[in-house]
């Protein structure tokens, strides 16, 4: 403490607890006035209360000095006027307080209360803290963004937040609470709320209860925190899980290294192995055809591309061969990339589509049949009856004993009977078409043959011939045994007809395996044909080769119908001056015992 | 009414050869008439006539489509390549039965055949043919 004069302001004596407290000695006060422990600023301040009329006991409140080191004083000031002395001014007895331990207390704590709330502000949680009673106490200004309600609405209705809550999930709290209110664990729940707008979030609270000596709650603090698009995403996420899942199509995740990371229920179907086992194996374990090397390729070029798709085959766990298109997709997760590959079967497509092939054949060869069949008949219909009406033009009417009208009748006659025998062609062409679905029997050709020469046996006597026969690789086809017969008959009358006439006949008949058919061949050293010219038109309708020789031009076109209908094809070498041979391709039973069993598994 | 000296017939139907034969003469339209059943046996006949008595050939062929052996386009391919001084003076025609309509396009559309004509040959015909061609 001190006592100035109010005039002078110049202190008159100071006690020792002031001279510790400002670090000026007595002797240095004594120098000094009032303003001198003032900061500069706050000189007029004081010079304005000194002047103005106080109490004799006035309570000056806190104000700052400075310190002999120039360090600041935060003090509370009171004042006490003095009785007056003669001839003296007024002077007053200060008693200063040390507050500055206080004032940096307080403003720590300002400072502090001001970091949390920065905190509080700063982070995305909703912080709260409810009494034991369960009512709000306490919520941070967050609540506002993800619920659409301000701290005051909470305190406001102090159950806001419960009532707020989705009634599905209020079974929830209701079996939760009471746990936490006794335990001094950490709780977390998930459960959605209903925003002020009506929206719906989910959220995720942790909250402890704070508990008394007694084991029971005083408080309940915890933070909620928004998770709607974390809940959406894995809502859409279980979604494509479950749909990969169920999928029918096989997939599969594989690594660069060719193991397997993941596969879905289509996939161990197809192949028969458990998900475990198909984990703990690669890529190069399921298709045959792939090594190391050209995994690796194909790897490179997966990986260029970004997607790849190729028909390959899987085996299956009990080695069964599945036919498959794969797509591969591209993808990268952290540091390893992955395909993404989808597996369908194709069996059935590769089936359908051989089969749809076989009929498109079938179908062309039929039209084409059909169009030149069309397109002969009525050429060879259309011809005799052309014939028929130029000669009955020449018929002298007037005349009937004319020399011509008995040649023209003549001509008539053998005109007619072509038409006849045509017809009679056509109709026998027109059986062995329409019988497609004749029924196939085990047929020997050996005694087929044998009838053959037997009902040949006429003209065999006026045409020598010399036969070699062969049966030792099979002599038994599935077959009609009357078209196996027309078979042979044409076949065997061709060579007689189209005889060199400077050899004696010789024809060499045998039997061989190719390709799963027994081959019929026979073979004459006759006149032979052309092929260059000729070999689109063997075997066509009314087709005749050789000039005069009498021939209708039906044998053959017969022979391959016949066969086709039988499922067997034929075929024909032959060199001018030298000979043919036709082959004519049969159907086999499937467990004839001829057959050797290198061809079984055709 | 004598207007040819020389027609060849070709054709694998030996009956139409006698009615063509038995029109041109009893119309007196040719003074030679030449049957061949076999396409192969007229080239070769013209061939021959090129070569010995290039002023035989033939002023008109009738010409079947429908053969065995060569028939009647492979014909058509192979007398292309005689002498076209000759064969610009002959006139072919193409007697078919056909009643394809393929087939009478496909003739009229070669240059060397002047016209198509379907079986049985008759008298019109050959009115026809001496209408149009003899004149010019």
């Amino acid at each position: 403490m001190w006592v100035y004069d109010t005039d002078s302001l110049r202190f008159l004596t100071v006690n020792a607890a002031a001279e510790r407290l400002y670090g000026f000695t007595r002797e240095e006060f004594l120098q000094m006035t009032l303003k001198d422990i003032r900061p500069a600023d706050q000189v007029q301040k004081v010079l304005k209360v000194i002047a103005s009329l106080r109490d004799t006991l006035y309570s000056a409140g806190e104000w700052v000095h400075l310190k002999k080191d120039g360090t600041e004083l935060h003090v509370e000031i009171v004042s006490h006027e003095l009785s007056p002395v003669m001839g003296s001014s007024v002077r007053r007895l200060v008693v200063v307080h040390d507050i500055t331990a206080r004032k940096l207390a307080q403003k720590q704590l300002a400072e502090a209360e001001q970091y949390a709330q920065s905190i509080l502000n700063n982070i995305v949680e909703v912080v709260f803290s409810f009494n034991e009673k369960m009512e709000m106490t306490y919520i941070s200004p967050q609540c506002d963004a993800i619920l659409g309600y301000t701290p005051a609405q909470f305190y406001a209705d102090k159950y806001l937040w419960f009532n707020r809550v989705h009634p599905d999930d209020r079974a929830l709290f209701v079996e939760s609470l009471p746990q936490i209110r006794v335990s001094p664990e950490q709780f977390q729940l998930e459960y959605r709320v209903l925003s002020a707008s009506g929206e719906e979030k989910w959220l995720i609270t942790r909250c402890t209860a704070q508990l008394n000596e007694q084991g029971q709650m005083v408080r309940m603090d915890g933070s909620a925190n928004d998770i709607t698009s974390r809940k959406k995403m894995e809502e859409k996420l279980s979604f494509a899980d479950f749909s990969i899942e169920r999928a029918s199509d096989a997939f599969l995740w594989t690594r660069a290294d060719a193991h397997i990371t993941r596969v879905n229920r289509a996939t161990c179907l197809l192949l028969g192995y458990t998900e475990e086992e198909l984990l703990q194996r690669r890529t190069l374990d399921l298709v045959p055809e792939l090594t190391e090397q050209s995994w690796s390729l194909l790897w490179a070029k997966f990986k260029a591309h970004k997607s790849l798709e190729f028909e390959t085959v899987f085996k299956a766990k009990d080695g069964q061969l599945h036919p498959v298109e794969v797509h591969l997709n591209y993808f990268k997760m952290g540091p390893e990339t992955y395909s993404f590959t989808s597996i369908r079967p194709i069996a059935e497509r590769k089936q359908a589509e051989a089969e749809k092939n076989r009929l498109t054949e079938e179908m062309a060869r039929q039209n084409e049949h059909l169009r030149q069949f069309t397109y002969i008949v009525s050429h060879n219909l259309r011809a005799p009856v052309a014939n028929i009406v130029g000669l009955l033009h020449l018929y002298n009417r007037k005349n009937h004993a004319d020399p011509i009208n008995s040649l023209l009748i003549n001509k008539l006659e053998r005109t007619t009977h072509r038409l006849d025998n045509t017809l009679w062609d056509l109709n026998d062409i027109l059986t062995v078409r329409s019988k497609q679905e004749q029924a196939l029997e085990k047929t020997d050709l050996v005694k087929v043959l044998s009838e053959v020469q037997e009902s040949l046996a006429g003209q065999l006597v006026d045409t020598p011939c010399c036969f070699s026969v062969d049966f030792a690789q099979g002599q038994t086809v599935l077959g009609v045994k009357g078209y196996v017969h027309s078979i042979f008959f044409n076949l065997i009358t061709n060579a007689i007809k189209y005889r060199a006439q400077d050899r004696p006949l010789k024809i060499r008949i045998k039997t061989v395996f190719s390709k799963g058919y027994l081959c019929l061949q026979i073979q004459d050293n006759g006149l032979g044909i052309d092929l260059a010219k000729q070999k689109a038109k063997i075997f066509g309708l009314y087709r005749r080769f050789h000039p005069h020789i009498e021939g209708k031009g039906v044998g053959l076109h017969m022979i391959k119908t016949q066969i086709e209908t039988m499922g067997g094809w034929v075929e024909v070498e032959s060199e001018e001056g030298k000979g043919s041979t036709f082959k004519v391709y049969f159907q086999v039973a499937p467990k004839n015992d001829e057959i050797p069993e290198s061809l079984l598994d055709r | 009414m004598t207007k040819y000296q020389r027609v060849f017939l070709i054709d694998d139907d030996e009956i139409h050869n006698f009615l063509c034969e038995s029109v041109i003469r009893s119309q007196q339209f040719a003074e030679n008439v030449s049957s061949f059943l076999w396409a192969e046996e007229a080239l070769d006949a013209l061939s021959a006539v090129v070569k010995d008595a290039p002023h035989k050939f033939p002023e008109i062929i009738f010409l079947d489509i429908n053969m065995p052996g060569m028939d009647g386009w492979e014909f058509i391919e192979e007398y292309r390549k005689l002498p076209p001084e000759l064969t610009e003076k002959c006139l072919l025609f193409v007697l078919s039965s056909a009643v394809d309509k393929n087939d009478i396009t496909h003739a009229r559309n070669l240059s060397e055949v002047n016209d198509f004509f379907s079986k049985p040959l008759t008298s019109d015909i050959l009115q026809i043919i001496s209408e149009q061609y003899l004149t010019t």
